[in-house]
């Protein structure tokens, strides 16, 4: 009886550490996303394809901090929203519109104009806050052997509630991500080759690709340039800094 | 008379009780269907009526589309098709203007914003009909300004229905008040964006039909450009081959097949470069807004029920020109809105079929029975020498005889019905009713058609109800028939 106790026991520690490393793992994710005490800024060159449609393209030069939550992204290209951004001061975020001045509520989940990508997809997001690991299973993505999590959402505020994650083994960087709906169904697919740039000592994917699984065909592809980690000054995080902007 | 007439005269008057029920059942279905259909085409007129007096106008023009249009946008699956604007407006609108029986002719943009007042933290929706104010007063007078003002000619400015600034109010704590700016965040495919203006009156419509209540109307201008509807496109934007490079790919390999790259960022905290003002350059086509642009004209007609025929009188017109732009009905412009009013017929048609299905088995039988009563008659007939033909036919005229007869009857009975109805000047009391009856007091229209179709009906029914019988007289042997006698 005892002996049974023992290997229970040791069976019980032995799925707790794993899931305790994987829960560690999300951590270690979400650490290469956050640059705490540092800014963040980069442009995200955004083109999106969608059957029988010219590609569309759009440029943002998104500044972040962190260690706030704050964000202001900035619309480079093209010409008709240039200067248009987002805004984000405590838990609202504003879209300002430079042609009259004016700034109106948003929200996170908003499309990033008419991409395949969302505003969340551009600032910072947990997993590890955000998410409970449902299962883990091992698998082999392109070259590299991968961790494959099931994420279950935490309250209704994310963007998706269930995610699929295909996780390095070698290194915690997530490779592949399948967005699914409150009913299981598939609804999109974000791939992050493994090209990466170097800054503020994390590695982040210099290029994405986001698949609409609901609509066929429809697809954008996310390239991060002129990336810095850096102080920036306070007043980045300000309407007036859209304003001046324009 | 033929004799098979006068043998028919003979037994209906002969069978006087059986005669009566089956007249009476006849006329009663003449009466119902009468009357019921006197009540749809009054509601159906009623309903037509309210909506191409509030919104829809009697013809509607949009630009060639692959789905459905309505004045409420492109009906696509996901909803994510843009309206394209009338080509060659002015051509368009001009032969519109010249066709015979149009007296008003008013353009449209439509589209949809979040309204909020300024510094709100909570925004509502808003379905908006861009307009010229003073051609689109001529042509709709329903919506009637209750606060403020009406929009005058060239000024910015947005009308609210009163009920929806009151509902904003109840669920989102929402407060819109004459003469304060609207915050509006277009929803346009080309991109969000903002615009404020002055919230100049709230409306009310004198009748009031379903979408009514979310319209606002807004000068053309700034909903144009709430539209993105501009002058022109912007420029192509050049990439380098790595910016498009994911889109092609096929496969997992083909994204995680190669060894992994490591590049490094910029050293230094890029300190952000704000964008030159020059840089904007609102002049761009890109951002003037296109004030020639229309989704929609509509046009009111003299005479209503010509519709049809200038509908396609204009989309022969547009064919022969060449014009890609489309003429339909009222229906067409109100798109899902105006369904109810036949999903109301499909419901009575329904009824009357089943009240058909109830009346041929009653009927069915009463002849029964007074076919047994008559087996010793049709068996001396059949012995004298009467073909199973003639005996058919016999009892055919004698049901059509007896539809004939009650169905004058039943229709007389229903125009009385009618008549009494009409006198009354029963008052319609509430906005639905007026609506429904077509006015404040009920005047039941008749449809002659309408009778024609519901004395056929009968007639039909007495048809089908009589088969059976007969065919069970037909089978008995002439020698029992005339035992049983």
């Amino acid at each position: 009886m005892k002996r049974v106790m023992i290997s229970v026991l040791a069976a019980l520690s032995v799925a707790m550490a794993g899931a305790q490393d994987f829960k560690a793992m999300l951590r270690e994710i979400d650490s290469l996303g956050d640059f705490g005490g540092q800014d963040f800024s980069a442009t995200y060159t955004i083109v999106s394809e969608k059957p029988g449609q010219k590609p569309e393209t759009v440029q943002v030069r998104v500044y972040r901090r962190d260690e706030r939550e704050q964000f202001v992204f900035l619309f480079l290209k093209p010409e008709r929203q240039k200067g248009q951004g987002y805004l984000k001061v405590d838990d609202n975020v504003w879209f300002y519109d430079p042609e009259s001045g004016e700034f109106a509520k948003s929200t996170i989940k908003e499309s990033v104009q008419d991409s395949e990508a969302r505003n969340s997809d551009l600032s910072r997001m947990s997993y590890a806050d955000d998410y409970d690991i449902e299962k883990s299973s091992e698998g082999k993505l392109g070259a590299y052997d991968v961790w494959i999590l099931e994420l279950v959402s935490k309250d209704s505020e994310v963007s998706w509630q269930r995610v699929r994650l295909y996780v390095r083994k070698d290194k915690p960087l997530v490779l592949k991500e399948e967005d699914f709906s409150v009913s299981g169904r598939l609804m999109r697919t974000v791939s992050f080759p493994p090209s990466y740039i170097s800054a503020g000592g994390k590695q982040i994917p210099s290029r994405i690709l986001i698949v609409d699984e609901i609509n066929s065909g429809e697809k954008s592809q996310l390239t991060l340039s002129d990336v810095a980690v850096g102080r920036l000054p306070d007043d980045t995080f300000t309407e007036s800094f859209l304003k001046r902007a324009r | 008379m033929p004799i098979l007439v006068r043998i028919a005269l003979r037994n209906l008057l002969e069978h006087k009780a059986k005669s009566f029920i089956i007249g009476g059942l006849l006329a009663l279905g003449v009466v119902i269907l009468v009357v019921g259909n006197s009540f749809m085409d009054t509601a159906a007129a009623g309903i037509r009526k309210t909506f191409t007096e509030n919104y829809t106008a009697d013809v509607f023009i949009h630009a060639e589309t692959t789905d459905p249009v309505s004045l409420f946008g492109v009906q696509s699956v996901g909803g994510r098709e843009e309206t394209p604007a009338i080509p060659d407006y002015e051509r368009v609108r001009a032969i519109l203007e010249e066709t015979d029986g149009v007296i008003g002719v008013a353009s449209q943009v439509t589209g949809y914003a979040l309204a909020a007042p300024r510094d709100s933290e909570e925004t509502g929706f808003a379905l908006m009909f861009g307009v010229m104010p003073d051609e689109y007063s001529r042509v709709f007078e329903n919506a009637v300004v209750v606060e403020g003002r009406m929009l005058e000619p060239g000024e910015e400015g947005i009308l609210l229905t009163k009920r929806q600034v009151e509902r904003m109010a109840e669920q989102l704590e929402v407060e819109f008040k004459v003469g304060d700016d609207v915050v509006l965040t277009g929803l346009g495919n080309s991109g969000f964006k903002i615009r404020a203006v002055p919230l100049v009156g709230l409306i009310e419509y004198k009748a009031d039909t379903e979408a009514t209540e979310f319209i606002s109307y807004v000068d053309a201008d700034t909903l144009r450009i709430l539209m993105g509807l501009t002058l022109g496109t912007d420029a192509d934007i050049v990439l380098a081959p790595e910016e498009t490079e994911l889109l092609s790919s096929l496969s997992d390999d083909d994204l995680f097949g190669a060894p992994e790259t490591v590049d490094l960022a910029s050293a230094a905290a890029a300190v952000p470069e704000p964008v030159p003002v020059e840089a904007i350059s609102p002049a761009a086509p890109a951002t003037l807004v296109d004030s020639g642009a229309w989704h929609f004209l509509l046009a009111r007609l003299e005479r209503p029920a010509q519709a049809e025929r200038v509908v396609k009188q204009l989309n022969e017109r547009f064919a022969e020109e060449g014009l890609p732009v489309v003429a339909e009905g009222w229906k067409a412009a109100a798109g899902p809105f105006a369904q109810s009013v036949d999903v109301v017929r499909v419901v009575f048609n329904v009824a009357i079929i089943i009240v058909a299905i109830v009346a041929i088995i009653i009927m069915t039988n009463t002849l029964v029975i007074s076919v047994i009563e008559r087996t010793g008659e049709i068996g001396t007939m059949r012995a004298l020498g009467a073909q199973k033909g003639f005996v058919r036919k016999m009892f055919l005229v004698e049901t059509v005889v007896i539809a004939a007869v009650f169905g004058l009857v039943g229709t007389a009975l229903a125009f009385g019905i009618l008549g009494v109805l009409s006198a009354m000047n029963i008052e319609a009391g509430n906005a639905f009713l007026e609506i429904l009856f077509a006015g404040k007091v009920l005047k039941p229209a008749v449809n002659p058609m309408s009778v024609l179709w519901s004395l056929v009906m009968v007639t039909a029914v007495s048809v089908v109800a009589h088969v059976y019988p007969v065919q069970l007289a037909l089978r008995i042997q002439p020698v029992r028939a005339m035992q049983a006698e």
